[in-house]
């Protein structure tokens, strides 16, 4: 059997979201181990056993790591969907529901991409209580204007194609149209944008955390462990910082790259690569 | 039965020409009637307003005096378009293409061509040319009475456009349908229809 470019992709896709699930689920698992504090094991660089090091309490840094990326993925998967919906939602109404819900949509959008991204998100969520919950409204409130803009251009573009109307006039109905016509076409761009959404939601919990603004010191979260590294950097336990931060850029990395994927795999002009 | 277009006026949103003037033509089924026109001259944009794809902005288009627009389902006049790749969803196999337009006569598909193998495939599979006879096969439902064909075999070479034209001849005289014939080729039309439509003959085009 040949192995075309398709096929090539189609596995790796799967390997790289099998990887994302089983750091996502060990994490979860894992949280006693990430919490754990032993002080005869404190300050170890990285060995065999503790092969991300130790910290200043003695905890794993490799637990501590899988359980930030797992809680990292978490909020990610959370509110890049939810965004994405409301991307959806806001970007089909201003294309369909008339001028009047067009324009508010639009002034709606440019009001909150007018206002700095992370200011915005430390705002909410500190408005919100900070924590769990305050990190996802704030992305959530600051994620969908990109892809309700796609989407909103591509259903305008959708109703003025020509297969559209010609399908109306060859007595197609309306809920046929979308669902034929219309959501073959959207759900890709979807779907890829809501998987780019994730990079995203991802880089600024851990952003907004690591400015005090966002999860609670207690937690295992990548932007936790980056702030506090720091002040043990001088001392030379520069693995604290290392090996997380390259992880949080490595599924950064891995979900944008799942994203290209999609977008190929979902485009029908690609079928013979 | 006659498709009526009365009085139609036409002018594009913004644009300082006006593409009809208080134009009227009537079809009657079975005919076939030639329009040749130069570039820019709004044969698409008629071919479009009595199909009901686009509203005059004055004068009415009717069949059998019931306007064209008040048609909500399968609309009996249809239009074929000049470039297939346009009004043909690239995510559809070919089969599903043709079947929004119900059930397409086995001798329809064999007439224009198509052959087995295509229906299988996506558009982006096919040329432009074998797009176009799916196009018409479309075109061809059973409750069709009239067809607007708007330069269809402009990208055919001649051997295929004779096949074709033949074909669609002989179907739309069999099933007493009506045709306005858009060509830029007078020998065509000349070939083809029974009575020209001609701007330069005192129509009011402007």
């Amino acid at each position: 059997m040949s192995i075309n470019r398709r096929k090539a992709m189609l596995v790796l896709l799967v390997l790289a979201v099998s990887f994302l699930l089983c750091i996502l689920i060990a994490g979860v698992l894992n949280t006693d181990a990430a919490m754990k504090t032993d002080f005869t094991r404190k300050n170890q660089p990285p060995s065999l056993r503790y092969p991300f090091g130790t910290d200043w309490m003695g905890r794993d840094m490799f637990a501590r790591t899988i359980a930030g990326l797992s809680m990292s993925i978490r909020i990610g998967l959370l509110t890049a969907t939810i965004s994405a919906l409301i991307a959806f939602a806001l970007g089909s109404a201003a294309a369909v529901m008339g001028k009047t819900v067009d324009i508010f949509i639009g002034w709606l959008i440019d009001l909150v991409m007018g206002i700095p991204h992370i200011l915005l998100l430390m705002l909410i969520s500190f408005a919100c209580g900070k924590g769990f919950r305050g990190i996802v409204i704030g992305i959530l409130c600051t994620h969908w204007m990109s892809l309700a803009r796609v989407i909103r251009g591509e259903v305008l573009q959708l109703k003025q194609s020509g297969y559209v109307q010609v399908a109306a006039k060859l007595g197609t109905g309306r809920l046929r149209i979308v669902t034929r016509h219309m959501l073959p076409h959207l759900v890709p761009q979807f779907m890829v944008g809501l998987i780019l959404l994730f990079p995203h939601a991802i880089l600024h919990e851990a952003s907004i955390t690591f400015l005090g603004f966002g999860l609670s010191p207690e937690q295992p979260a990548i932007g936790v462990i980056l702030s506090e590294s720091i002040r043990y950097l001088l001392t030379g336990s520069w693995w604290l910082a290392v090996f997380p931060g390259i992880s949080l850029s490595l599924i950064v990395i891995l979900f944008d790259y799942i994203g290209g994927m999609a977008r190929k795999l979902l485009d029908p002009a690609s079928a013979h690569e | 039965m006659i498709l009526k277009g009365d009085e139609l006026s036409f002018r594009y949103e913004g644009a300082d020409r006006q593409i009809l003037n208080h134009f009227s033509l009537s079809i009657e089924s079975g005919e076939i009637v030639g329009l040749n026109a130069p570039s820019g001259f709004g044969k698409t944009t008629l071919c479009k307003i009595l199909a009901g794809y686009q509203e005059p902005d004055s004068g009415v288009v009717t069949l059998d005096e019931r306007p064209i627009q008040t048609y909500r389902r399968y609309c009996p006049v249809q239009m074929i378009w000049q470039h297939p790749e346009l009004v043909i969803n690239p995510r559809l196999k070919m089969s599903q293409v043709l079947a929004e337009a119900g059930a397409i006569d086995e001798h329809i598909v064999n007439g224009l061509g198509i052959k087995k193998g295509w229906m299988n495939r996506y558009p982006i599979e096919l040329s432009g040319g074998e797009l176009q006879r799916f196009c018409i096969a479309r075109a061809l439902g059973t409750e069709t009475k009239f067809i607007m064909a708007d330069e269809i075999t402009t990208m055919l070479d001649l051997l295929t456009q004779a096949q074709i034209w033949n074909f669609l001849k002989e179907e739309t005289l069999k099933r007493d349908i009506g045709m306005l014939v858009v060509s830029h080729s007078k020998a065509l039309l000349e070939q083809l229809c029974s009575r020209h439509l001609d701007v330069h003959n005192g129509l009011k085009f402007c």
